[in-house]
């Protein structure tokens, strides 16, 4: 009965990590295509999260992917998951905050290997994995997405110089649709899967489902996370969007199309490899990267500074905050007290930040350039009349 | 350390595929565009057959992006 109640905490913590990891995560899809005006808000989060919604149908290698390699399998029990996923919340709600585009994977990896190291000690957390899947990938994958959308989108300016470049950048319209949604549709596969994982690795660990070579991820999962991830695309997380779209560089639409269409291809040839890689990290790099490679174009590079530093913080933040959540579940010893406290602090909390985000609320029309190449700038619409 | 346990052959396909595809799409992108305002370009000025060439360029360019588009979710499904 008490493991059955953990678990039962540990699926709702899970879907509320899905979820925040969809609206944390919108801005990597959507963030240029909604700042140059291709698509409005609204529509883009909603094509967004079908296409996430759908993308956790496409591929179900799910498995204990999340952990695998990182920490001792035989370490992982349902609170220690429990404690990784509430880490990981409150890292990505943290960021959020403050509108940084971080890894929501990275959080929930940093998150496994902080409650794992309270416990069961160092000796289960795999340092040799951590450098290989996590660290090196992390390094890696957005200074090479940034360096090639800066090389491409030089090119696309040298190849369309010849024409007026309003014109030319108009016709690249379509293809930032496509190519974010792309993304959106790889976010899909490989966000929700994580959360999946995850639920089904505390399935297993409590005898609910068999795991071994036969393992299906049980039907209910893959629909609750397609659905949590879908909803939090849906909802949009505007102050990343803000942050990614129009705060790093000014994004016109050849930018656009170049870093999401360069993102998409280093994140699926990276997957097919084996080098599973962080979707925010690749398209901040790719759109830092298309910032330097358009003639004119400034990139603030203080902005992208504080999401680098965002990066390096995620995984020791996220381990930090989820080796208290487990130091605290672990006081009230191994029944459901712990994770029942926890999961009512944790509503307390997102309470309170729903609350405070209501008093400084970063709307959709924020989220669109100040010059945006299709549709009217924000600033020309119209207030709304105040009536006595 | 390092050198033992990255495997440099997977992380060098990666690299060397994601240049290759990514510098592909977008050279494609900008030259679809640049035969799409040569075509318009070309029908204002009464040339159809040059229109007709610049358009048949786009079509096989647009061509090309649909088909990578087609190989990503194929990869995705792997």
């Amino acid at each position: 009965m008490t493991g059955d109640i953990i678990v039962a905490l540990v699926v709702a913590v899970a879907l509320t990590f899905d979820f925040t990891n969809g609206f944390h995560d919108t801005a990597n899809a959507m963030a240029t295509t909604i700042a140059t005006g291709a698509l409005p808000p609204k529509v883009a989060v909603s094509i967004a999260a079908v296409l996430n919604f759908v993308g956790a149908f496409i591929s179900l290698e799910v498995a204990a992917t999340v952990a695998g390699g990182i920490v001792d399998a035989g370490a992982i029990t349902p609170t220690v998951v429990f404690g990784g996923l509430v880490g990981a919340i409150a890292w990505n709600l943290t960021t959020w905050w403050f509108g940084l585009p971080s890894s929501s994977s990275h959080a929930l990896i940093g998150g496994v290997i902080g409650s794992t190291l309270v416990a069961a000690g160092g000796s289960a957390v795999e340092v040799e994995g951590i450098v290989s899947k996590v660290l090196i990938p992390a390094l890696l994958s957005p200074i090479l997405a940034g360096l090639i959308a800066a090389l491409g989108v030089f090119l696309v300016y040298r190849i369309i110089r010849r024409f007026t470049i309003e014109r030319a950048e108009r016709e690249f319209r379509w293809g930032q649709v496509a190519s974010s949604s792309m993304v959106a549709l790889a976010h899909g596969t490989n966000d929700a899967q994580k959360t999946m994982g995850v639920i089904s690795l505390a399935l297993i660990a409590n005898g609910t489902i068999s795991g071994g070579d036969d393992f299906d991820v049980p039907f209910w999962v893959v629909v609750t996370c397609a659905a949590a991830i879908a909803l939090g695309t849906y909802t949009g997380g505007w102050r990343i969007i803000k942050t990614l779209g129009t705060k790093v560089v000014e994004v016109r639409p050849p930018q656009g199309f170049g870093s999401e269409a360069v993102a998409a291809t280093v994140i699926l040839a990276s997957s097919h490899v084996g080098y599973p890689l962080s979707t925010t990290q690749v398209v901040s790099g790719a759109v830092t990267g298309s910032g330097v490679g358009r003639p004119g174009a400034a990139v603030n590079w203080a902005v992208a500074g504080r999401i680098v530093i965002g990066w390096i913080l995620t995984l020791p933040a996220a381990a930090g905050a989820a080796a208290l959540v487990y130091a605290i579940v672990d006081l009230f010893g191994n029944g459901a007290v712990g994770p029942i406290v926890i999961s009512v602090a944790l509503a307390i909390a997102g309470f309170l930040l729903w609350r405070a985000n209501n008093a400084a609320k970063v709307e959709p029309d924020d989220t669109i350039s100040e010059n945006p190449t299709f549709g009217a700038p924000p600033s020309a619409a119209q207030p709304t009349p105040v009536t006595a | 350390m390092i050198s033992t346990i990255v495997d440099w052959s997977s992380l060098g396909e990666a690299v060397y595929v994601s240049v290759g595809v990514g510098l592909g799409v977008l050279l494609v992108a900008a030259f679809a565009v640049v035969s799409s305002l040569r075509a318009q370009d070309a029908r204002a000025a009464g040339e159809s057959a040059v229109s007709n060439a610049f358009f048949g360029a786009t079509a096989v360019c647009i061509l090309a992006l649909v088909g990578a588009v087609v190989a990503g979710i194929y990869l995705l499904t792997q």
